[in-house]
C-alpha cells in the first residue's frame, strides 16, 4: 500500500485535532497508529476512511485522492472496509445477515450470492455455528470477528480498524488479535490504532506515534516503540508498558 | 438464594423469569372476565333499560354497509398516512432547513387543531376548490393527512431511539442514506414504535367515525341513522362499539405477534 498524507487539518469545533500533518509511506503492508488519547490517530483513521471531510490538506491512498464531498465519498467508502472499537454489528440482523447484507446493498449481488461469501467468510474464520445468532447472543469477541469479515465481504483495497480490541476482555482480545495476525500473514494491507504495544512489533511495518495534532515520530516498530527518539514518545512508551 | 413464601393466592402471581402455571392462568382469566362482566351487566340491570335488539332486524343490512366503509376508509388511510407520516418524519429530520421547518409547522397544526375542524374546513374549502367531489375520497384524504402527523411524530422518535453508531457502521460499509434508512435504520425503528404505532392505528379507524359529518354512510352515521329510525338507542351503539372492536382488536393482537417475533436482546 501506498499513502501520502499532506498538510492535514482537522478542527473540531475550535479544537484543532490534526495540525498540518504530514507522511509519505511506500510499500508498506500494515501502518499502526498510536500515541495517547486525544492525539489525533482516531481523527485520522476517520479521515483515511472518509467518515470526516479535513479543514485542510488532502490524502492520497494507493494513487486515489481520498474524497471530500459527499457524493464521491460514499463510492470510495465501498472500496475500503471499516471496524469500529465497538457496536459494528447491526442488532436486528444475524451474523450471516450482517455480512450478506452490503453484499447486496452495496454490490447489488443477489442473495444467495452474497449468502455463500457470507457463508464461506464464517466459515474461514471457525464462525459457522454462529451464522444465524444474532449480535446479542454473541461473545464481544465474536462480534468483533464477525465485524472483521463483513469489512472484508466486499473485498476492501485496505482495511482500517479504529481500536478494535479496546473494548474487549484480554482473552476475546487475543482472539481478535490473532485475526488481524492472520490477515496480516496473507498479506493483506492494513491500518489500525491500537494500544498493544506487543502486538503492534508483531504486526506492524510502520508505526507513527501521533500527539497533540502531530506525528511525533514513525519508523519501523523496533525504533519507535524500542528507541524512541523523542521526549512524548518515551514517556507514552513508558506509561503504556508500565503494567 | 432468596425465599418466597407462597400461600393463598400467592401462586397468582407472576414472578420474572417464571410462566405461571396452567390453573394460574385459568383462574386468573376467569377473575378478569368475571369483574367485567359485573361491571358492565351492575349498571345495565340497574340502569332498567329493557335490551331489545329484535327492531334493528330489518336494518342489518345498513351496518353491514357501514362496517364495510369503514373498513375501507380506515384500510386507505392507514396505507396512505403510513407513506404520508414517513415523509413527513424524513422531511423533519432534513437538512434543508426549509423542508424542515415546513414538516414542523404542518405537524403541528395538524395535531393542534381539533379534527372535526379539519374535516370542514379541509372539505368545503380546500377539497371543492380543487373540484374533489367524492366525499369518500375526500374523507380518505383527510383522515390519512390528520393521522399521518401522530404517524410522523412516533417514527421521528423510533429513528431518533437507533443509536448513531449504526448510522456510522452502515455509512463506513458505503450505503446511502436511503440504504441506511431502508435497511437499518427502520427496521431497527420498528421494533421500539410497535405499540404506539398499534395506539395510532387504533385512533385511526376510530376518528373515522368523525367523517359521518361530511355525510359519509359509514358505520356511525348508518348506526345513527338506524338509532332515530327505530329508537333503540342504546342497542344501536351497542352494536356500532361491537363494529369497531372487531376492527381494532386484531391490530393489536397482531402487534402483540409481530413484536414477539421480531424481537431481540439489546
Amino acid at each position: 500500500m501506498k499513502i501520502s498524507i499532506s498538510n492535514l487539518t482537522k478542527y473540531f469545533a475550535k479544537q484543532r485535532v490534526l495540525d498540518s500533518v504530514s507522511l509519505h509511506l511506500e510499500n508498506i503492508r500494515s501502518l499502526v497508529l498510536m500515541g495517547p488519547s486525544g492525539g489525533g490517530k482516531s481523527t485520522l483513521l476517520r479521515l483515511i476512511a472518509a467518515l470526516e471531510t479535513p479543514d485542510a490538506g488532502s490524502i492520497t491512498l494507493n494513487h486515489s485522492l481520498v474524497p471530500q464531498v459527499a457524493a464521491e465519498q460514499i463510492p470510495y467508502r465501498r472500496t475500503i472496509g471499516v471496524v469500529f472499537q465497538a457496536f459494528n454489528l447491526f442488532p436486528h440482523l444475524s451474523a450471516l445477515e450482517n455480512i450478506a447484507l452490503p453484499l447486496t446493498v452495496v454490490q447489488q449481488r443477489t442473495r444467495s450470492e452474497a449468502r455463500e461469501i457470507a457463508v464461506a467468510l464464517l466459515k474461514r474464520f471457525q464462525l459457522e455455528n454462529h451464522a444465524s445468532q444474532k449480535p446479542a447472543t454473541l461473545s464481544g469477541g465474536q462480534r468483533q470477528r464477525i465485524a472483521i469479515a463483513r469489512a472484508l465481504a466486499t473485498r476492501p483495497s485496505v482495511l482500517l480498524m479504529d481500536e478494535p480490541t479496546s473494548a474487549l476482555d484480554p482473552e476475546m482480545t487475543s482472539e481478535v488479535l490473532e485475526m488481524i495476525q492472520e490477515l496480516r500473514h496473507e498479506g493483506r494491507d492494513l491500518i489500525l490504532v491500537t494500544h498493544e504495544a506487543g502486538f503492534a512489533k508483531q504486526a506492524a511495518d510502520t508505526v507513527a506515534l501521533l500527539s497533540g495534532g502531530k506525528i511525533v515520530e514513525y519508523g519501523t516498530p523496533q525504533q519507535v516503540l524500542e528507541a524512541p527518539n523523542h521526549e512524548i514518545s518515551r514517556s507514552f512508551f513508558r506509561k503504556i508498558l508500565k503494567y | 438464594m432468596q425465599t418466597t413464601q407462597r400461600h393463598g393466592l400467592s401462586f397468582l402471581r407472576t414472578r420474572p423469569g417464571e410462566t405461571p402455571s396452567r390453573s394460574a392462568l385459568t383462574l386468573s382469566a376467569t377473575l378478569a372476565a368475571l369483574l367485567l362482566v359485573a361491571f358492565i351487566a351492575i349498571p345495565m340491570h340497574r340502569s332498567g333499560i329493557q335490551w331489545d335488539f329484535s327492531g334493528l332486524r330489518e336494518y342489518w343490512r345498513l351496518y353491514v354497509e357501514g362496517w364495510k366503509t369503514t373498513l375501507a376508509i380506515s384500510a386507505a388511510a392507514l396505507a396512505l398516512s403510513t407513506v404520508l407520516g414517513l415523509l413527513l418524519a424524513l422531511a423533519k429530520g432534513s437538512p434543508w432547513l426549509p423542508i424542515q421547518f415546513l414538516a414542523r409547522t404542518l405537524i403541528e397544526l395538524l395535531r393542534g387543531t381539533p379534527f372535526l375542524a379539519q374535516i370542514y374546513l379541509f372539505f368545503y374549502i380546500l377539497a371543492h376548490s380543487v373540484h374533489l367531489e367524492n366525499r369518500y375520497l375526500a374523507g380518505t384524504l383527510i383522515l390519512s393527512l390528520f393521522s399521518s402527523a401522530y404517524l410522523a411524530e412516533i417514527l421521528r422518535a423510533g429513528i431518533e431511539s437507533v443509536s448513531p453508531s449504526q448510522i456510522e457502521s452502515a455509512q463506513a460499509l458505503g450505503f446511502t442514506p436511503a440504504q441506511t434508512y431502508r435497511h437499518v435504520l427502520l427496521p431497527q425503528a420498528l421494533r421500539s414504535i410497535l405499540p404506539p404505532l398499534a395506539g395510532q392505528f387504533v385512533s385511526l379507524i376510530k376518528d373515522s367515525s368523525l367523517l359521518s359529518i361530511i355525510g359519509l354512510n359509514e358505520l356511525t352515521q348508518n348506526a345513527k341513522n338506524v338509532a332515530s329510525y327505530t329508537f333503540s338507542n342504546f342497542e344501536s351503539y351497542f352494536l356500532l362499539a361491537a363494529g369497531y372492536l372487531l376492527l381494532t382488536l386484531p391490530i393489536a393482537l397482531g402487534t402483540r405477534w409481530l413484536e414477539k417475533k421480531i424481537r431481540y436482546e439489546n
